[in-house]
């Protein structure tokens, strides 16, 4: 369904993105997502899976470029533009939205460095890519550290505290070993990580490094993991053995890993943001279509006022998110390095709301919202798992809490 | 205090010179405009394809990227001693613009590291701090 934009703003380029992005959204992305939810982990990954489709199609139309920049084959979208994208793709499926963003983790960060060599080696097959066969992968969280990655108190310089991931300098050479968590999105099939391990473990999870590691040699996987939501999004585990990469793929040290991971959060929980808007959105649309047919007390639901009050309510919610996410889009892909704590504060936000509003369209659907051949049970089950990635949203807000009692009010001198 | 440059005017003189040669040779390429917020020593440089402007010569020319840094990080930042990830994650160089438009910079830039090295055998600059 559209949606009446109440920003002025948008150019023409900006609504044909959009346009097209719901297109995508609605024909290519539900389906597929759909179709994966209800396969096996395992099947999803398998041969003749909708998956592979799927990807040759994003690719095929580009949007595994949205965040690249046009000298390497990008598409170099507005940070409007990628916002508009986004919420689209959350509208669509949030899970395959994920898998989608992942896949071009990496070589956005490597297109960061403007290192020719790197670059050429790898961002450019990348973006002119056009079957899916080239995915990235973002390897952060641990078996044993999840939310440690994140640094919002003093463990995270404490050396007790050891990485399951290490990387140590042998010649020329980064040699790797360790195992990553099984949350790791698009785990099993992807072809290159962009990894988060320990480098100076004196200095303990203060002391990563990040680093690009093509998945070929001296890797395995886990076998892909089954879950209660985002069940489209394949996630799995990631073995290193003596994995080696060049010197020059360690892309950050630990000097100022911290501030690294601080510059990616903010950017990766800005993006989470607009695609739980997209699922908010597609639930409160989702609970409009139905309340409008479905007829209870002689008329249709939508004839009782209480009803009406619970729509609104969601409209509102949907409103909020997308200004929110909007604004700090806006404001963080327009200052560098982003204002972590706005980025937070719309993920937390965005990803809570996204979970009250299907929880809510589960309610006006009543019996039917739990029955998996309404949409609405799939989105729930997606936005619950919203809560817990890319940061669970209380330990997001524990850094973001370290951030503001320290900072607040920044001034905008300080940022630009 | 700057370690590289003693005193303004030589500050100003050298990335003027710097950047017209740069802009002359990028040509029609450079399509987008570009303020500098020098600090230590301070000093505003605004760049478009027309050309340089300094201080208030730039009067209220709008730049569609700002960059607020010191003269110490441009210089290892063209030396290729501080790479642009850690400079923005670290803050020595800030950004106000949007990151499409940064990110297709670079690429354009790249010329301009061994022609910088030249600017500084040139001007009697350090090529190392
Ligand atoms: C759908 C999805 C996609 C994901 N994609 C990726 C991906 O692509 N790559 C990747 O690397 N990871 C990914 N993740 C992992 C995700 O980032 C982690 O699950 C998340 O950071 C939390 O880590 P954890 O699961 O280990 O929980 P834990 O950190 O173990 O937390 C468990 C509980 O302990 C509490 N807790 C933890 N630490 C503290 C503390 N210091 N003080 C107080 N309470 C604490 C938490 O609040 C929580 O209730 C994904 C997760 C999901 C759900």
């Amino acid at each position: 369904m559209d949606y009446l934009d109440i920003s002025l703003q948008l150019s023409e380029d900006d609504i044909a993105i959009k346009n097209a992005a719901h297109e995508f959204a609605e024909e290519i992305m539900r389906p597929a997502a759909k179709a994966l939810d209800e396969m096996s982990a395992e099947d999803g990954v398998a041969k003749k899976s909708p998956l592979w489709p799927f990807l040759k199609k994003s690719y095929e139309l580009g949007y595994h470029r949205i965040l690249l920049p046009e000298a390497y084959g990008g598409l170099s979208l507005s940070p409007l533009q990628l916002n508009l994208v986004l919420e689209e793709w959350g509208w669509g499926s949030m899970g395959l939205g994920v898998l989608l963003g992942v896949a071009a983790f990496p070589f956005f960060a490597i297109a960061l460095t403007g290192d020719d060599e790197l670059i050429e080696k790898y961002v450019i097959p990348f973006c002119e890519c056009t079957d899916g066969s080239i995915r990235g992968c973002w390897c952060g969280t641990e078996p044993e550290h999840g939310s440690d990655i994140l640094y919002f108190d003093d463990f995270f310089k404490n050396p007790k505290i050891k990485g399951n991931v290490q990387a140590r300098l042998k010649g020329d050479s980064w040699i790797i070993n360790g195992q990553k968590s099984a949350w790791v999105s698009g785990g099993t099939i992807a072809t290159h990580g962009l990894t988060f391990l320990q480098v100076d473990p004196s200095k303990g999870m203060a002391g990563g490094g990040v680093c690009v590691v093509p998945l070929d040699k001296g890797v395995s996987r886990g076998k892909p993991l089954e879950k209660i939501g985002q069940r489209d999004l394949n996630q799995s585990e990631v073995f290193f053995d003596d994995t080696k990469i060049p010197a020059n793929h360690m892309i950050t040290e630990p000097d100022y890993y911290p501030e690294m991971v601080d510059l990616i959060l903010g950017a990766a929980n800005a993006a989470m943001s607009a695609l739980a808007t997209g699922v908010a959105r597609a639930a409160f649309e989702e609970a409009l279509v139905y309340a409008r047919e479905r007829v209870q007390g002689g008329v249709p639901i939508t004839k009782h006022t209480s009803v009406r009050q619970r729509l609104f309510d969601m409209f509102a919610k949907v409103e909020a998110c997308r200004a929110l996410s909007r604004a700090v889009f806006n404001f963080n892909f327009n200052v560098s390095p982003p204002v972590t704590e706005y980025s937070i504060a719309a993920k937390t936000r965005c990803t809570q709301t996204c979970f009250e509003v299907t929880h809510e369209a589960i309610q006006i659907l009543g019996g039917n919202g739990l029955a998996r051949e309404y949409l609405v049970e799939k989105i729930f089950r997606d936005a619950r798992a919203s809560l817990v990635e890319d940061g669970l949203n209380e330990m997001l807000a524990a850094a973001g809490g370290l951030t503001i009692t320290e900072t607040y009010p920044r001034k905008s001198s300080d940022i630009y | 205090m700057s370690v590289v440059f003693k005193d303004t005017v030589k500050a100003k003189e050298f990335y003027k010179a710097f950047w017209t040669d740069l802009i002359n040779e990028l040509g029609s390429q450079i399509d987008i405009s570009l303020l500098f917020i020098v600090k230590d020593p301070d000093f505003m440089m605004y760049i478009d394809s027309n050309g340089i402007k300094i201080d208030d010569e730039i009067g209220d020319a709008k730049a569609d990227i700002q960059f607020t840094l010191s003269v110490d990080t441009a210089h290892q930042f063209w030396l290729k001693e501080l790479s642009l990830p850690k400079a923005l994650a670290t803050r020595r160089v800030r950004t106000k613009g949007s990151l499409p438009k940064v990110m297709k910079l670079l690429p354009l830039l790249k010329p301009a590291y061994a022609r910088y090295r030249e600017y500084c055998e040139k001007y009697n600059l350090p090529q190392k701090i």
